[in-house]
């Protein structure tokens, strides 16, 4: 008896299931006042003068009492698409939404979402006509503290909200003469945090400034007939890609061969690096990308394309830099093949030695060795800027923005990096 | 969804407290036949059902995915003195396969097994065997598109069985089993019905 108790309950053990962990977008199309056939876009002016620290005087038992306020936008079919994008000091919070004018009000409808957990749900937004939409709808309008707020609701899920947040405006956010890069981890966050596209795909790249993100690292490798597209992992995985009876290194296939077979999490097919820097020149204002080496082999054909592409962004009057990244002993070698290296933009995360023999364009230590303040300033005065990376930790990101002197941060949580970069004094 | 830490540790613990139970059965009345030491191979084949929850989601996929392949697996076990027996099973079987067309152009994909398993086994009831095997599947796609190819992966897995034996003489036996593989990493998984011989070859006491 006790023998088949015992098989029953390893059975039943060995077949149980684990939770599994998902976030289901929140529908945002069904605010009827959004809807409105009469609401507008908003106009540049008004957009921009809304950019700032606001503190939280409802909400920030959920969010925390800081929130910085910033637009982004992408380009699709023509048309500019603007998004504005809350990032919050608890729980690597952050809204995204979209917003309109009606009847001398703004109306901002659209998501929020937590990072630490699954918790998201929808965000309505409003600023009235006297509580600072006459003042942004202005020519010229003149943004001083408490002469913008922002009241609605949001919800858990896909619940109609109904829990109060109201935002005022405190201050402007932080910018310095040099931009500081919020540079995104695998083009804009880990399939594996539960985003809602996957991680080095175009649609990511197009997702990314609603997070903050000024720049990219994206993972390039090559396919076995040469073409470099962008991939993190040595071997085909239901991490990155959907179940298609591929398996091995995907150094094995050829790209038609992925194309045609394999999908990303979400669907997206595995891009190539030319199909990824045309979404970035073309349809995004970023302004930093870098091209993490996952290969072994020469990095020529990759520096072909580097240059096309910032020929490319220079004719669109686009400043965009894009680094080939040196992560290892292997790629530096691969590096001083090419002709002419020391006028390649690079980035070497070796040390600064190797950095300066190269002459990368950025230095980029492992957060783990600490803020290192003195080789940045000497680096900086070498002319050459120094990126940190890969921090995930908000307390760490704080910590690194308000004690380092660096010029960008890598983080799978650019949203939360966005957060502590804008709200610093 | 399935976890890989979770089966593992399921299984050393199934181990463990088989030959923690069989070592520590000091007053068990042993007859003649568990005295008794051998080494016994199992071989057969039957008929293989692909059962794993992940769906595959082919992009091109023309047709069907066909589930059922011919399984062959082989297994050599050591039955020592006491209950709990270990041996190494392999074999080979195709989880799936599908075809493909994108424009004119058609091709198609299978993939394959072979477990490569340390596998446990005791005796449930009278001619009633139970089998946990962990281990690894060296898993192989076949791609017949854009060229041929066949790459190949190593990949976690385990596998659980139940045999029942009819015995035909002191050496030779005919099995039928029910296996359940799973290949963890790739989420892989088939329910195989297979009909073996068991050859009692070496027998010592």
């Amino acid at each position: 008896m006790r023998k088949i108790m015992f098989i029953s309950l390893y059975v039943c053990t060995l077949f149980s299931c684990k939770k599994t962990y998902e976030v289901v977008m929140p529908d945002t199309s069904r605010w009827e006042l959004f809807n409105d056939p009469a609401a507008l876009p908003l106009a540049a002016t008004a957009r921009n003068a809304l950019e700032g620290v606001y503190s939280l005087s409802q909400g920030s038992d959920v969010f925390g009492g800081l929130a910085a306020i910033k637009w982004s936008y992408i380009i699709e079919g023509g048309d500019s698409l603007f998004h504005l994008s809350g990032f919050f000091g608890k729980d690597i919070a952050y809204f995204v939404c979209e917003g309109r004018m009606l009847n001398g009000s703004l109306l901002f409808n659209g998501y929020w979402r937590k990072m630490v957990s699954t918790e998201t749900g929808i965000v309505h937004l409003a600023i009235a006509a006297g509580e600072g939409a006459a003042l942004l709808l202005g020519a010229h309008p003149v943004v001083t503290p408490g002469s913008i707020i922002l009241r609605g609701q949001f919800g858990q899920g896909q619940a109609v909200p109904n829990q109060d947040i109201t935002f005022s405006y405190n201050r402007k956010l932080n910018s310095n003469p040099t931009p500081f890069q919020v540079a995104a981890h695998r083009s804009g966050g880990r399939t594996s945090d539960l985003l809602p596209v996957s991680e080095n795909s175009v649609a990511m790249i197009l997702k990314t400034p609603e997070f903050g993100s000024t720049g990219i690292e994206v993972d390039v490798r090559y396919t076995k007939d040469g073409v470099p597209i962008l991939y993190h992992d040595n071997t085909l995985n239901l991490r990155e890609v959907q179940k298609s009876g591929l398996v091995g290194p995907i150094e094995n296939y050829t790209y038609e061969q992925l194309s045609t077979f394999v999908r990303l999490v979400h669907g997206e097919k595995i891009p190539t690096l030319r199909e990824a820097l045309d979404a970035v020149v073309y349809q995004t204002s970023l302004s930093f990308v870098w091209l993490d080496t996952k290969y072994t082999g020469s990095i020529a054909p990759v520096h072909a394309i580097q240059q096309e592409y910032i020929q490319k962004a220079a004719a669109r009057g686009r400043v965009l830099d894009i680094v080939i990244g040196l992560p290892g002993e292997d790629q530096f070698n691969q590096f001083l093949a090419l002709p002419g290296y020391a006028q390649v933009p690079s980035l070497c995360e070796l040390g600064v030695d190797e950095a300066e023999k190269i002459n990368a364009k950025i230095w980029a230590p492992r957060f783990t060795e600490g803020t290192q303040n003195e080789l940045v300033a000497r680096e900086h005065a070498n002319g050459r800027k120094v990126f940190v990376w890969t921090i995930d930790e908000p307390e760490f990101i704080a910590r690194f923005i308000n004690d380092g002197h660096f010029d960008g941060m890598l983080s799978n949580f650019p949203s939360c990096v966005a957060y502590n970069y804008y709200v610093h004094q | 969804m399935y976890t890989s830490k979770k089966h593992l540790f399921l299984l050393f613990l199934t181990a463990i407290l088989a030959v923690n139970k069989s070592f520590g059965q000091t007053n068990v009345k042993i007859d003649s036949n568990r005295v008794r030491k051998s080494f016994v191979l199992q071989l057969g084949g039957g008929f293989g059902s692909y059962t794993a929850v992940v769906h595959i989601k082919p992009p091109a996929l023309s047709g069907s995915i066909r589930r059922y392949s011919a399984v062959g697996t082989i297994r050599l076990m050591w039955y020592p003195s006491y209950r709990l027996r270990f041996g190494f099973e392999t074999g080979y079987t195709d989880f799936y396969s599908y075809k493909v067309k994108n424009g004119n152009t058609t091709g198609s994909l299978h993939l394959s097994a072979v477990p490569l398993l340390f596998v446990f086994s005791m005796q449930v009831v009278k001619r009633v065997n139970i089998y946990a095997g962990i281990g690894a599947y060296s898993e192989a796609t076949h791609l017949n598109y854009d060229g041929t190819l066949v790459s190949r992966a190593l990949v976690l897995g385990s596998n659980i069985a139940l045999s029942y034996t009819w015995q035909l003489s002191d050496r030779l036996g005919i099995m039928a089993e029910a296996e359940w593989m799973n290949a963890y990493d790739t989420r892989d998984a088939s329910l195989n019905l297979q009909t073996k011989l068991a050859w009692r070859f070496l027998q010592w006491r």
